[in-house]
């Protein structure tokens, strides 16, 4: 009986273990948790604010001045001092208007720019980093802004100025390049290919992802958010490599139609949270993974585990965070991580990085 | 034996512990060739809505209703957006009703969490919709449908639904229900949106 009993079991784990083992990204190579060089668990310090806010939620360093976006306030940015933690001063209003956003998705500061991209405008502006840290709200006004026809989905700015972006229209390829007015020049790649074919809108969905340049501005990561999958391309759009793990799963989705409408949605207990919020710093890429089930029913956003690579994409670092966050920014010159929490409210850690 | 039960049962604590919510951010789309998003047409005038909460626990709903000959009518997508908001927080969103296209309506509320409600109506050839805002104040007024925008059907030849919201505003450029009750009932048919404040608890 015993014996009959560890028969099923073993091949009951056999054959889970046999079925995951078949699916593999082409031209990939697998990521483990100790190809880390390093790992540090990390202690945080909660930072008391003197005019704190009230929901943050993204934060960027530039210069030792954290900008954090919320727009629960009259501004969507506002600038703190990074060592008094000090307000500096707020700026650019949620509306249409030419230097308003109504939802900004990212701030990618670029030698003496910053461009603040608008998922819902479709557009991205470029600004002097000097004119913002002179916090004169009013007055700032975008050197150039680009309006895009199709909405993506995450997007970069390249060093010659043109624009790299994955696009949410499954006549795109897997990025699109644009030139320096946002004109279409090619859409490249392929989304990563494994052994199960998933629907145009199934791709679309299960390889979300965020875009970044390199420290040295000479490839474009794209961090997967429901695969643990990492791609580096060159600037002209051709694949370099693919890094999966650590734990090398793969997008589960699922489309449905219902009347008119298609649906693609997430499976509970099947779809798991993958890389959220590159940050690309001088010479390094800080990138959170979660790795967490899919669960309707117990919403969170918070991630304890982050990753550092170099430009090459090669593995470095493995922090363990003692409070998890969802987003967060580093200072080079300090080596701080400020990171973003709602757990039990919205407030904003501290980390000193060790390296 | 035990120990390999034990390790089994182990495995799938541990995967019902690490359960979390995505923070992927899913769409609905149309069966068959992909189309763009909607977007408002880019001569829609653009209305910012800022209301500010003035009590913790707020819950703050954004509705859509239209009435035709004094009666509302059903409509199971009557909510434009929620928010639950404490003391100070900023609602912004913006309205943007897209009246470009003659007999078809579109209503854009666009939110700043990217999320977007569009709702849209249609009129007999001969028909045409207009709009005009309400007077509202910036700090929430609770447990009361307070309008921010009220659209009606005109005929286009006619137009005199116009010439009396016209009359109406005298030189204002916005209905202000507080100086002077506004005769909805002139109105054949007409869409309110409003917001209601409340207290959750």
């Amino acid at each position: 009986m015993k014996t009959i009993h560890f028969l099923i079991l073993f091949s009951f784990l056999l054959g889970s273990v046999s079925c995951n083992s078949k699916l593999s990204y082409e031209n990939s190579s697998l990521l483990q948790w100790d190809d880390f060089s390093h790992f540090s668990e990390l202690q945080s310090k909660n930072l008391k604010f003197r005019e704190p806010l009230l929901r943050p939620t993204r934060v960027y360093c530039i210069n030792n001045t954290l900008i954090f976006k919320d727009d629960s306030e009259d501004n969507i940015l506002h600038q703190y001092d990074s060592k008094t933690l000090q307000k500096k001063g707020s700026f650019f209003t949620f509306g249409s208007g030419p230097d308003e956003f109504l939802w900004i998705h990212h701030c990618q500061p670029l030698d003496t720019n910053i461009w603040i991209s608008d998922l819902q405008k479709r557009s991205i502006n470029q600004y002097d980093i000097k004119m913002i840290n002179k916090m004169d709200s009013n007055n700032i006004k975008a050197i150039k802004r680009i309006q895009f026809e199709d909405h993506f989905s995450s997007i970069t700015v390249l060093p010659n100025g043109h624009f790299m972006a994955t696009i949410n229209n499954p006549k795109h390829k897997r990025i699109t390049l644009f030139d320096e007015n946002g004109n279409f020049i090619k859409t490249a790649g392929e989304f990563p290919p494994f052994q199960k074919e998933l629907t145009p809108f199934e791709s679309i969905e299960g390889f979300y992802c965020s875009i970044v340049l390199s420290p040295y501005k000479n490839f474009i990561y794209l961090f997967y958010k429901q695969t643990d999958l990492i791609e580096q391309y060159d600037l002209e759009g051709n694949l370099i490599k693919r890094i999966h793990g650590p734990e090398h799963f793969f997008p589960e989705v699922k489309e449905a139609s219902k009347n008119d409408m298609t649906h693609v949605s997430s499976i509970p207990e099947k779809s798991k949270d993958a890389y959220f919020c590159p940050v690309v710093t001088n010479d390094k890429i800080y990138v959170l993974y979660s790795g967490a089930y899919f669960d309707p029913k117990q919403p969170t956003y918070l991630m304890k585990h982050l990753f550092v690579f170099n430009n090459e994409g090669t593995p470095i670092q493995r922090y363990l965070l003692d409070q998890s966050i969802f987003c967060f920014a580093v200072n080079e010159e300090t080596n701080k991580l400020y990171g973003i929490s709602n757990d039990p409210e919205f407030h904003i850690v501290e980390y000193s990085l060790k390296f | 034996m035990k120990i390999l039960y034990f390790f089994i049962l182990s495995l799938i604590w541990s995967q019902c512990a690490l359960s979390q919510n995505s923070l992927y951010k899913l769409k609905t789309r149309k069966i068959g060739e992909w189309s763009p998003d909607p977007k408002p047409n880019p001569n829609t005038p653009k209305t910012k809505i800022i209301n500010q909460i003035t009590k913790d626990n707020s819950k703050y709903t954004i509705y859509i209703k239209e009435y035709v000959e004094g009666k509302s009518l059903y409509d199971p997508y009557a909510i434009l957006g929620v928010y639950n908001a404490n003391k100070n927080y900023n609602v912004h969103w913006e309205i943007d009703p897209d009246t470009t296209s003659k007999h078809q309506l579109r209503i854009f509320s666009i939110f700043p969490d990217g999320s977007m409600a569009i709702r849209e109506r249609s009129c007999n050839a001969d028909e045409y919709f207009n709009y005009v805002y309400f007077k509202y104040s910036k700090d929430v007024v609770y447990e009361k449908e307070i309008p921010l925008v009220f659209i009606y059907e005109d005929d286009s030849k006619e137009r005199m639904n116009e010439q009396f919201v016209n009359e109406y505003l005298g030189k204002n450029t916005v209905i202000d229900v507080e100086k002077r009750a506004f005769p909805f009932s002139k109105f054949r048919r007409y869409i309110l949106i409003y917001y209601i404040a409340s207290i959750y608890k």
